[in-house]
C-alpha cells in the first residue's frame, strides 16, 4: 500500500514535470543565450586587458656615444648603467625588482644608476616614493633626481623603466626596458641580454621593449615630430 | 514462493525510495553549493578591486596621472565576471548551467587576479583553491568545465606570452602540458573523493529508505500487538472483577469470624476480670445454700479456701443471721415475688475479724440448676470516708472567720455559722443573690482567674473579703477577715502622723524665722562689731570684739547648719542643675582654704589626675559648700604633713560619668568602728574631739545628703595616727561635646563671682541709693557702711514706702542709682515690691538683702526682679564691692549724677 503510495506520487510528480517542460526548455534556451554573451563580454574584457599589459612604451634611439655635456659621471673602470624611472609608475615595480635581481648577478661588473623624473613644479618629496626607497636599497645601486627629465632628454629616453649600458669606452651596448610586459616581473629579454653582456661581454639583443609609464607628457608638437622633439 | 514475489516487491520499492532521496539531497547539495559560490564570487570581486586600488592606484604620463587600467578592469571586469553566476545561484540555484557558469567565472576569476598581480606566481594557487571548492558540487563535470578554461588559457595566453603566464621567455608546448596535466592531476584525486562521496551518499539513501521501510513494518506489527494486547487487557478485567467479588465474600467471612472471636475473647477476658474483681461474688445453690463457687476477690478478703468454702453456706459468714432468719429473707426471692433484694449486713473472715458490706442478692442459673447469685461490696472505707466528710463539714462551721461560697451568677451557696453578721448586714440568707458590690468583684475574680481583695464596714465591724475563683467548679470561696482592731490602730496612726506633720511644719517653720529673727539682730551686732573693731585701739577691746565676731560667725554657721538639715530632713532642699567649671571651682576652694591650711603652715595642694572636664552640670554652691566642709575638717584635724585634693574623672561603663574629689590628709585618722557615725547628725568622733575642735557635728550629715542629693556619695577610709581620705563623688551629667581639660591651680580671689570695681577709697561716692529695711538697727548700719563708702543714703521702711519713694524720684527725672531691698518687711514684702518697681519701669540695680540664705531663696529674689542677693548678716566688704560692682557697670552706660532731692532722709536718721 505504501509502496502504491509512493508510486502515484511520483507519478504525479512526473505529470507535473511534463506540464511545465515547454517553459522550462524556453527559459533554459534564454539563458543559454545569455550565457553565452556573457562570455563573449568576458574574453572582451579579457583581451582589452591583455592588450594594455603588452603594449610598449614609445620607442626611441638613445646616443650610440655617451653625452659629452651629461652631468651624469661615467664610470672609467666598469661599464655605466643608467634606469631612467617614473617615481609615481606602479609598472616600473616590476623594472626595480628585475634591476634588483640583475644586479645580485653582476654588482661588480657594472655602475648602476636611477635617474628618478622631477618635475620643478612638485617639492622636493614628490620623488622620494617606495620606488625610490626601493632602488636606493640595492647594493650597487646610485639613486639621483632627474629635475625635469633634462638627463632623459639627453639620452633620449621617453618609458618609465627605460635602461641604457655603455661601456668604460663610452659605447652604448644596450637600450630598452628589462620587463616583459607591463608591470609583470619575471624571466625577460632585457634582464638576460644585459647579464650576458656583462658576465660574457657577448651582446645578445642590444634593443628591447620597454613597458611603463611615460616619462613626460607628449606635447602636439612632439607627437607630431617624435624623435626630433627627443633629439632637442 | 510468494514470499520471495513480495520480498522482489519490496526491495524494488526502497531502492526506487533510495534513488529519490539520493536525488532529493544531490539537488540539495548543488543549491547549498550555488549559495556559497555566490557569496564567494562577491568576495572575490571586492578581493580584486581592494588589490587593484592597492598595487596600482594610479598610471602617470609625466606630471600628469589617471586612475590605472586595473581599477577599472576590477570593478567592471570583476563584476561581469562575478555578478552573472550570482544572479544565477539566486534565481536557479541547483540547475546544471548554474554551477557551469559558476565554475567557469571561478576559473575567469583566478586569470583576472593573476593579471591585477602583475603575474605573480603565487596568484596560481588561487586555481587550485577554486577547483578545491568546486569540488564541494561532488560533480566530476564541473571541474571538466573549469579545467578546460585553465586549459585553453594557458594554451593561448602561453603561446602569446609565455613569460606572463609559465614565467620564462619562450613559449613551449611541453610546459603548457605541465601546467595542464598539474590541473587535471589535482582533477584526479578530486574526482576519486567525488566518487567515493557519491557512493556513500548512495549507501546514506538506501540505508535511510530501508529504514524508513522498517519503520512502516515495525509500526504495523505495533498496531497489531497494540490491538491484542486490548482484548487480552479487557479478558483479564473481567476476571479481575471475579475475583474482586470472590474476595470481598471472603473479608466479609473473615470479618464475621473476627468479631465472634472478639466477642469469645472479651467473654473470657470479661470472666477473668470479675474472678479478679476485688469486689465479692458467691454463687450458692438454691436448696443447699452451700457455695458453689466464690471469686477470688472474695476469697482473698474473708479469708477461706474454695474447697472450705464449698462446704459452707451464707449463714456461716454472717454473725448477726441464723439459718431461719436467712431462709426467711431469700423466701419472697424463691417464691417469685421480688427479683432481687438489697441489704446491709456484717461479713466475719475466717481470722475474726468483722466488716460491713452491702449485698446484692438475685437469682440465677448456672448451666441447668437454679442458683443464688450474690455480689458483695465491702463498705468498710465508704463508711471511713462518710465520717471523714462528716468531720470536714464541720470545719468551716468551726472557723471564726466568715466563709462562703458563691455560684458564678451572685448566688449565695454557703455560708458558716460565723458569716450571720455579713449576712445580716446584706439581709440575704443562703440562695439569696449578693449585693452589687459584691458580685463585681466575684465577677472580677472569675474572669481574672485570680484572687480579688475588698474590705467591708458591716455593724461596727470591718472585713477583709478575699474572693478566690475556683474555675473548674464555677463558684467562688469568699474568705473574709475581721480587720476591725487593725484598722482602729491605721486610723490612730494617720492621726499621730498628721500630728507628726503638722509639728514638722511648725518646727520648719519655726526655723526658717528664727533663722530671719536670729540673722536680723546678728546683723546689727556683727556690723556695729565691725565698725567697734575697725575703730578699737586698746588691745582689751580688740580682743572683746574679736570675740564678738568669732562667736557671732559660729552663730551664724550653726543656724546655717541647722537650716540646711531641716531642710534636707523634710525633702525640701533642691539642688540646681547648671553647667559650671570644675576647674573654677577647685581654684576658688584652694584660694579660700590655703589661708587657713597656711595659718597651720600645713602644705596645701590640688592634684588633677588625668583631664578633667571643662564644664559639667551640678549646684556648684552645694558642690562649694560639700568640699570646704571636707577640706576645712581635713585642715582642722592635721596638726603636722599636708593636705591636699586629687580629682579624677571616673567613667565606668554603663554608668554616668562621675567627678571623684579625695581629700587626704595626714592627720590623727578616725577608728574603724566610729567612721559610720561621723554622718550621723550631732556626733563627732568623741566627745574630747568636740572639746578640743569645736563644731556642730552637723557638717558631714549635711555633706553626705548633698552629694547623695548631687547623684554621688562620701566615703571614708583612714587610718588612726596616719591620715584620712574623704572621697566626693558626683555626678557630671552628660558629658557630650565637653572637652577635657588638665591644667593646674591658678590662684583666684575669694569673690571670683564679685564684678572687678575700682580699688578707691569712696567706692560709693556721688551714687543715691535707697535702702529699703524694716529693721532700725541695720538701716542704721547699713546707712553708715554705704556712707562710709561716699554714698548718699534714701531709706524707706518697708515695701511700700520703697516704691512710693523710688516712683516719686523716678517721675521728678532723678531715679536712685540703686536700691537695696530687704525682703522680709511688713506692709509689702521686698519680693512684690521689686516686680511694682520693675513694671513701674525701674532700671537700675536691685539687690536684696535676706536672712534666708538657702539657693532656693536666691533664685526666688532673681525671679521677683532683683539683680544680685546678699545675706544676713551682711558683710561689709561684699555689701560695697556688689553694689559697686553694679554701679559701675551702669556707669559705663550713662555718667554718674549727684542727686540733689532726697526724701525721707532725716526722717529716718
Amino acid at each position: 500500500m505504501n509502496s502504491q503510495e509512493t508510486t502515484s506520487h511520483r507519478v504525479r510528480q512526473d505529470s507535473g514535470d511534463a506540464q511545465r517542460l515547454h517553459p522550462h526548455k524556453q527559459k533554459h534556451s534564454w539563458f543559454t543565450l545569455v550565457t553565452l554573451i556573457w562570455v563573449a563580454l568576458v574574453g572582451i574584457g579579457m583581451s582589452s586587458l591583455w592588450e594594455y599589459q603588452t603594449t610598449p612604451g614609445q620607442t626611441t634611439e638613445s646616443p650610440k656615444h655617451w653625452p659629452a655635456d651629461c652631468l651624469i659621471k661615467q664610470n672609467e673602470i666598469r661599464p655605466t648603467l643608467i634606469m631612467f624611472a617614473h617615481p609615481h609608475c606602479p609598472c616600473t615595480r616590476a623594472s626595480i625588482r628585475e634591476l634588483a635581481l640583475l644586479m645580485a648577478h653582476c654588482s661588480r661588473q657594472v655602475d648602476a644608476q636611477v635617474l628618478f623624473f622631477k618635475s620643478s613644479t612638485f617639492a622636493a618629496d614628490w620623488v622620494k616614493t617606495d620606488l625610490w626607497s626601493s632602488a636606493a636599497a640595492i647594493p650597487g645601486v646610485t639613486v639621483a633626481c632627474d629635475e625635469n627629465g633634462s638627463e632623459a632628454v639627453r639620452f633620449r629616453a621617453a618609458t618609465s623603466g627605460y635602461t641604457l649600458l655603455y661601456s668604460v669606452d663610452g659605447q652604448l651596448q644596450f637600450q630598452g626596458g628589462i620587463t616583459k610586459s607591463r608591470g609583470h616581473s619575471g624571466d625577460n629579454a632585457g634582464r638576460s641580454a644585459l647579464e650576458a653582456i656583462l658576465r660574457n661581454g657577448t651582446p645578445g639583443k642590444k634593443q628591447t621593449f620597454a613597458f611603463g609609464c611615460p616619462l613626460q607628457e607628449r606635447n602636439e608638437a612632439c607627437s607630431k615630430e617624435n624623435q626630433s622633439c627627443l633629439q632637442q | 514462493m510468494s514470499s520471495a514475489i513480495v520480498s522482489t516487491s519490496h526491495d524494488h520499492t526502497i531502492s526506487q525510495r533510495a534513488d529519490h532521496l539520493f536525488h532529493e539531497n544531490r539537488t540539495d547539495l548543488f543549491q547549498r553549493t550555488d549559495r556559497l559560490f555566490a557569496g564567494l564570487m562577491v568576495i572575490q570581486w571586492l578581493a580584486c578591486i581592494c588589490t587593484a586600488i592597492w598595487l596600482s592606484p594610479r598610471t602617470w604620463i609625466g606630471t600628469y596621472s589617471e586612475t590605472h587600467l586595473h581599477v577599472w578592469a576590477a570593478i567592471f571586469l570583476g563584476g561581469l565576471i562575478a555578478f552573472f553566476p550570482v544572479y544565477l545561484a539566486l534565481t536557479r540555484p541547483g540547475s546544471t548551467l548554474t554551477r557551469q557558469v559558476i565554475a567557469v567565472s571561478q576559473m575567469l576569476m583566478s586569470s583576472l587576479l593573476i593579471h591585477l598581480s602583475g603575474g605573480r606566481i603565487e596568484t596560481h594557487f588561487h586555481i587550485f583553491g577554486s577547483l578545491a571548492f568546486l569540488a564541494f558540487y561532488r560533480d566530476w563535470r564541473v571541474l571538466a568545465s573549469a579545467t578546460t578554461v585553465v586549459v585553453i588559457d594557458h594554451t593561448v595566453f602561453g603561446f602569446y606570452d609565455p613569460q606572463a603566464i609559465f614565467g620564462v621567455l619562450t613559449s613551449s608546448p611541453w610546459r603548457a602540458i605541465e601546467h595542464s596535466a598539474w590541473v587535471l592531476f589535482e582533477d584526479i584525486f578530486l574526482m576519486i573523493a567525488i566518487h567515493q562521496s557519491l557512493k556513500e551518499m548512495k549507501a546514506m539513501a538506501q540505508q535511510q529508505a530501508a529504514l524508513e521501510a522498517t519503520n512502516v513494518t515495525v509500526e504495523s506489527q505495533v498496531k497489531s500487538r497494540t490491538r491484542d494486547l486490548q482484548l487480552a487487557n479487557r479478558m483479564i478485567a473481567e476476571k479481575n472483577c471475579l475475583l474482586q467479588k470472590q474476595a470481598e465474600r471472603l473479608k466479609k467471612q473473615t470479618s464475621e469470624f473476627a468479631a465472634m472471636n472478639q466477642k469469645a475473647e472479651r467473654l473470657s477476658a470479661f470472666g477473668q476480670i470479675l474472678d479478679r474483681s476485688h469486689n465479692e461474688i458467691y454463687i450458692f445453690e438454691t436448696e443447699s445454700l452451700k457455695f458453689v463457687h466464690v471469686n477470688q476477690g472474695a476469697r482473698c478478703n474473708i479469708g477461706y479456701s474454695m474447697e472450705e468454702l464449698r462446704e459452707m453456706t451464707p449463714v456461716d459468714i454472717k454473725p448477726e443471721e441464723s439459718h431461719a432468719s436467712f431462709a426467711e429473707m431469700i423466701s419472697s426471692l424463691l417464691e417469685g415475688t421480688h427479683d432481687s433484694l438489697e441489704f446491709k449486713t456484717v461479713h466475719h473472715r475466717k481470722d475474726g475479724t468483722d466488716y460491713p458490706v452491702q449485698v446484692h442478692l438475685e437469682t440465677s442459673v448456672l448451666g441447668d440448676r437454679p442458683v443464688f447469685v450474690a455480689i458483695i461490696l465491702d463498705i468498710t472505707e465508704q463508711q471511713r470516708t462518710s465520717k471523714e466528710i462528716e468531720r470536714l463539714s464541720r470545719f468551716p462551721d468551726e472557723n471564726l472567720n466568715p466563709v462562703l461560697r458563691i455560684s458564678d451568677k451572685g448566688i449565695l451557696l454557703y455560708a458558716n455559722i460565723s458569716s450571720n453578721i455579713l449576712l445580716r448586714h446584706w439581709g440575704i440568707q443562703v440562695g439569696d443573690v449578693l449585693p452589687g458590690e459584691v458580685y463585681v468583684n466575684c465577677r472580677e475574680a472569675i474572669d481574672s482567674e485570680e484572687s480579688v481583695g475588698m474590705e467591708l464596714d458591716a455593724e461596727e465591724l470591718c472585713y477583709s473579703l478575699i474572693m478566690t475563683p475556683v474555675t473548674k467548679e464555677n463558684y467562688i470561696n469568699l474568705y473574709g477577715t475581721d480587720i476591725t482592731s487593725r484598722k482602729r490602730a491605721e486610723a490612730e496612726l494617720l492621726k499621730a502622723k498628721e500630728a507628726a506633720e503638722a509639728a514638722n511644719r511648725a518646727k520648719s517653720e519655726f526655723l526658717a524665722n528664727m533663722s530671719h529673727e536670729i540673722r536680723t539682730p546678728m546683723t546689727a551686732i556683727l556690723g556695729f562689731n565691725d565698725i567697734i573693731l575697725d575703730n578699737a585701739s586698746h588691745p582689751g577691746d580688740v580682743d572683746a570684739a574679736l570675740t564678738i565676731k568669732e562667736n557671732g560667725e559660729y552663730l551664724i554657721k550653726l543656724i546655717n547648719n541647722i537650716l540646711d538639715l531641716s531642710k534636707i530632713e523634710a525633702e525640701k532642699l533642691v539642688v540646681e542643675q547648671v553647667n559650671c567649671s570644675p576647674h573654677a571651682l577647685i581654684e576658688n576652694v584652694y584660694s579660700l582654704m590655703k589661708v587657713r591650711a597656711a595659718a597651720k603652715g600645713l602644705p596645701f595642694e590640688v592634684r588633677f589626675d588625668g583631664p578633667i572636664p571643662e564644664t559639667i552640670c551640678s549646684d556648684p554652691t552645694r558642690l562649694r559648700q560639700i568640699l570646704i566642709n571636707v577640706v576645712g575638717n581635713a585642715i582642722k584635724f592635721t596638726e603636722t604633713g599636708s593636705v591636699q585634693i586629687v580629682t579624677r574623672l571616673l567613667t565606668a561603663k554603663n554608668q554616668q560619668p562621675k567627678l571623684q574629689f579625695d581629700v587626704i590628709d595626714t592627720g590623727m585618722g578616725i577608728a574603724e568602728d566610729r567612721i559610720d557615725h561621723l554622718f550621723l547628725p550631732f556626733m563627732q568622733d568623741d566627745n574630747s574631739v568636740t572639746r578640743k575642735y569645736g563644731g556642730t557635728g552637723l557638717g558631714l550629715t549635711i555633706c553626705k545628703r548633698l552629694a547623695e542629693l548631687l547623684g554621688g556619695e562620701i566615703s571614708v577610709s583612714s587610718t588612726v595616727g596616719e591620715g584620712s581620705t574623704f572621697s566626693v563623688t558626683i555626678q557630671t551629667g552628660p558629658l557630650e561635646n565637653v572637652r577635657l581639660l588638665k591644667k593646674g591651680i591658678k590662684p583666684v580671689s575669694e569673690t571670683a563671682e564679685v564684678k572687678k570695681i575700682p580699688q578707691t577709697e569712696f567706692p560709693l561716692e556721688n551714687y543715691h541709693i535707697l535702702l529699703t529695711e524694716d529693721g532700725p538697727d541695720n538701716q542704721r548700719l547699713i546707712s553708715f557702711l554705704l556712707k562710709k563708702a561716699g554714698a548718699k543714703v534714701s531709706v524707706a521702711d518697708n515695701g511700700q514706702i520703697s516704691f512710693d519713694t523710688a516712683t516719686a524720684a523716678m517721675q521728678d527725672g532723678c531715679p536712685f542709682d540703686a536700691i537695696l531691698m530687704d525682703m522680709q518687711m511688713p506692709v509689702l514684702d521686698g519680693y512684690e515690691a521689686t516686680k511694682l518697681l520693675r513694671a513701674a519701669d525701674y532700671q537700675g540695680p536691685i539687690i536684696a538683702l535676706t536672712a534666708h540664705a538657702m539657693s532656693g531663696d536666691r533664685q526666688k529674689c532673681l525671679d521677683a526682679g532683683c539683680d544680685d542677693y546678699l545675706t544676713k548678716p551682711v558683710d561689709r566688704r561684699k555689701l560695697i564691692e556688689v553694689v559697686a560692682s553694679y554701679l559701675s557697670v551702669s556707669n559705663r552706660v550713662k555718667p554718674p549724677k549727684i542727686t540733689t532731692k532726697v526724701k525721707n532722709e532725716s526722717k529716718k536718721k
